[in-house]
């Protein structure tokens, strides 16, 4: 149910293409990336839900690709540097569509909280997360569900 | 609007999220329905704040925002026989409460994420 969450929101909300990729490791992305290092910053969102089930779900994505998906949003030209608060802002409408569509999809009756951002260390490995590519950069996405 | 008058629907968008407003706003502009001035709210009680001081028809708001959310936006609203006629519509990832979203007189509710159709739809409601 996440990988066709992930991808329908990645493109309706985001105008994005996205794909799951298991197996591949992050630190070969990072290497082949040509972005600038500062561009390689990882940012986290996380959003609570409550309701039926209780819980939270977390994304991390990395800066280039907050900005790459937020000029899109913002209508604006490729190659605008978007300010770090509109990167988490990135980060957080991603953290917190994606937990109301997958929250949705699978029937429960819920209530998010307001999204946390911050800038987030990056990533050993993705271990614990599902990896998803969207334009070609990493994604990671975990839920997890509170137990009664 | 409903009148049949030409007169421009005035909106408020009220979504903390820059990015969120800055997309309703695109998509609304998109749509064939005309507008007059589209203002933006960054919680409820910058939205109050706005409702007081301008002429607006119809208000957009999300539900998950910090300070005032949109459940307290639109209940306050529907307290005040000023905006008895303010047209309502949601947009919203943050609930499966829609039905519940009905008491406070909601016209439309929009879930995220949406096509940019789904706002023009939902303008065209308001009619």
């Amino acid at each position: 149910m996440l990988p066709d969450t992930v991808v329908d929101v990645a493109d309706q909300a985001f105008f994005a293409w996205a794909e799951r990729r298991d197996g591949l490791d992050l630190s070969e992305l990072a290497r082949g990336s040509d972005a600038a290092p500062a561009a390689l910053r990882w940012l986290g969102a996380r959003v609570e839900f409550t309701g039926a089930i209780a819980g939270s779900l977390e994304v991390l994505l990395t800066a280039d690709l907050a900005d790459e998906l937020g000029v899109v949003m913002m209508g604006e030209t490729a190659g605008h540097d978007l300010p770090e608060a509109q990167l988490k802002d990135v980060a957080g409408e991603m953290a917190n569509i994606l937990c109301g569509a997958l929250l949705r999809r699978a029937g429960h009756e819920f209530r998010l909280k307001p999204p946390e951002t911050c800038v987030a260390a990056t990533p050993s490995s993705a271990d614990g997360y599902t990896l998803f590519l969207v334009n070609d950069r990493p994604l990671l996405v975990r839920s997890s569900v509170q137990q009664e | 609007m409903r009148d049949g008058s030409d007169k421009r629907l005035n909106l408020l968008i009220v979504d903390d999220s820059v990015l969120m407003r800055a997309l309703v706003r695109r998509a609304a502009s998109l749509s064939n329905v005309p507008l007059g001035t589209i203002y933006e709210a960054g919680n409820g009680e910058e939205a109050l704040r706005l409702l007081e001081t301008a002429s607006i028809d119809a208000v957009f708001t999300d539900l998950n925002m910090p300070v005032m959310t949109g459940f307290e936006l639109l209940e306050v609203i529907g307290r005040d026989e000023r905006w008895r006629n303010l047209l309502r519509v949601v947009i919203s990832a943050g609930t499966s409460a829609a039905p519940g979203t009905g008491s406070f007189g909601v016209t439309r509710f929009v879930e995220k994420p949406f096509r940019p159709e789904a706002i023009r739809d939902a303008l065209a409601s308001l009619l």
